[in-house]
């Protein structure tokens, strides 16, 4: 198992946002978390990445227990996250946002190193932006950039936070697209969606996650017919 | 390195080094040992934008780098007189710049904004209060009188100051005034510049990509602190005397105002804000007794008016004539 999550507690303050969630990720798999806005998705990742200090549970990866170790740990270990917001450096090129990761981190996960062609393959659209200043690009493209950026880290195990959110149709296709050759690289991915259209393109399966609780878990078919899913889901 | 140093604007660097080689034809002596001070002071408005412009934090005691590297040169001559040389002197300032500001730093990058300010300007006035009252060790508030040294076995015997100053050290000061901007140019450009940029702009961000955003702030702060030592060091040979006001908290201030200046937004507004720094406290301690007046109010209009400095108002005249030009 790459990924476990197990009986994760997450409190801000006195509120009580995740309830015990487990969920897990096996190599090659795209994995889905899938609810409405303010569910506890974002936490849940956010927890996986060390953003947020869980109150219990642990979080394995590789089956070593790394609920305690720090952000910059976790990102050696080979986990690599691409944020809601994408986060691109506004006043540094597209190449600079992509390869700045290479030039200061010291130590690399293992596996093959990450080459600048693997990233134009997911997106080849990345190409022709390659010296565009950050601030310069439209919001899909910030997100082609943060999710390269990330893979340059030569992660096993990318989180992606909303990747589809405010995309058009036709770059929401191209980005379906870019996570399949994620996967056929080798690297599993845990995607947070709203949308059970978007994302049932690409996950192999998804959990459902309500006021920060796990309620379902299954293929993207098995989350279509089950009827008390509708409401949270929007069909 | 060679690869960092680009910059579009490379061919007026060449033209303002000549002009600057050029300038003890032009100016007066009186102006040109002006120019010699605001270039020194120059190298330290560069090493202060490294922290405010590229790593995002704004520094309220850089005054005690500059003390360092200043009083570093006037306590070789007090202590060590057979080793002060001017090489030996400026190595000193660099290394005891280097020391105070790992030190100070060390402390001071566990924070960032008013946290950050406060802690810088707290630890300077710190070692204000020591060169101030440790009277026997540092000359106290008299200070430290600072000769002109051998240069590299070199003793410019029966040389004036004046003479000396306006002769063979205006080419030292120039020549380590281009030196400083060269290595600054190239380190913002580098790698290491463009990861403080990441941690300036995004401090979580730059984690997730695996930068050790305490530890580059902390590199930026070391080698801001010893370019503020450089400069103190270059400049304490031009005043000829080192007094504690430069570790004090208005000195320091004064630092962040010729970087406001000039612009911090773009990489040469430091410099020309220290030089328009020294010429403009000189007029307006000449036209009147509360020239700290007209300081303040040039600063109100800095940043109410020209809140990009001197620079970055004429950066944008330009773009604005420019987007004329092609409509």
């Amino acid at each position: 198992m790459l990924l476990k999550v197990e009986n994760l507690d997450f409190f801000v303050h006195k509120t009580h946002i995740l309830r015990s969630v487990s969920i897990n990720a096996d190599e090659g798999e795209i994995v889905g978390l899938l609810g409405r806005n303010g569910a506890g998705k974002s936490s849940i990742i956010k927890c996986i990445m060390g953003l947020y200090t869980p109150k219990s549970g642990a979080v394995r990866f590789r089956g070593e227990n790394i609920t305690q170790k720090n952000t910059r740990y976790r990102v050696l270990q080979g986990l690599a996250y691409a944020p809601e917001d994408a986060r691109v450096f506004s006043e540094m090129t597209v190449k600079e946002n992509v390869l700045l990761s290479l030039w200061v981190t010291e130590k690399r996960p293992e596996g093959n190193p990450f080459d600048v062609e693997q990233g134009f393959e997911v997106f080849p659209r990345i190409k022709g932006l390659w010296n565009r200043r950050g601030e310069n690009l439209s919001g899909g493209e910030k997100k082609m950039v943060s999710i390269t950026r990330a893979l340059a880290l030569n992660p096993s195990l990318l989180l992606l936070d909303e990747s589809f959110e405010g995309l058009s149709p036709l770059v929401v296709k191209a980005f379906s697209e870019a996570m399949r050759r994620i996967r056929d690289m080798g690297i599993s991915i845990v995607l947070a969606e709203s949308n059970l259209g978007n994302s049932s393109r690409v996950v192999d399966r998804a959990y459902v996650v309500e006021r920060g609780e796990t309620i379902f878990h299954g293929t993207p078919g098995e989350i279509a017919e089950e009827e008390s899913l509708a409401i949270i889901l929007g069909r | 390195m060679m690869k960092y140093c680009y910059t579009p604007r490379a061919a007026i660097y060449i033209a303002a080094l000549v002009v600057l080689l050029f300038l003890p034809q032009l100016l007066s002596p009186y102006h040109l040992m002006l120019m010699e001070s605001g270039l020194s002071l120059a190298i330290m408005a560069l090493g202060l934008n490294l922290l405010l412009r590229y790593t995002g934090v704004l520094s309220f005691g850089h005054g005690a780098y500059f003390a360092a590297g200043a009083y570093a040169v006037g306590l070789l001559y007090m202590y060590l007189p057979d080793k002060f040389t001017f090489e030996n002197a400026i190595l000193a300032a660099i290394l005891a710049s280097a020391a105070l500001s790992a030190l100070f730093g060390f402390v001071c990058v566990r924070h960032t904004r008013i946290f950050f300010s406060i802690l810088t300007l707290a630890l300077s006035m710190l070692l204000f209060a020591v060169l101030e009252k440790a009277y026997h060790y540092t000359g106290g508030s008299d200070g430290i009188r600072v000769p002109i040294p051998l240069f590299f076995g070199y003793e410019f015997e029966g040389m004036r100051r004046f003479q000396f100053l306006i002769g063979p050290y205006y080419y030292v000061v120039v020549g380590i005034f281009a030196a400083a901007t060269v290595t600054m140019l190239a380190i913002v450009n580098s790698p290491f510049g463009k990861a403080l940029q990441g941690t300036r702009d995004n401090e979580l961000r730059a984690e997730m990509i695996g930068i050790r955003v305490k530890r580059y702030r902390w590199y930026a702060f070391v080698i801001s602190g010893t370019f503020c030592g450089l400069s103190g060091g270059v400049w304490s040979f031009v005043n000829g005397h080192i007094t504690p006001e430069i570790s004090n908290w208005v000195f320091s201030g004064e630092i962040v105002y010729m970087v406001l200046l000039g612009g911090f937004m773009i990489f040469e507004g430091p410099i020309i804000g220290a030089l328009l720094f020294t010429y403009l406290r000189l007029y307006a301690v000449a036209i009147t007794e509360y020239w700290m007046l007209i300081l303040g109010a040039t600063l109100i209009f800095l940043v109410l008016v020209l809140p990009g400095g001197v620079m970055g108002g004429l950066h944008s005249l330009f773009s604005r004539l420019k987007l004329k030009r092609v409509s």
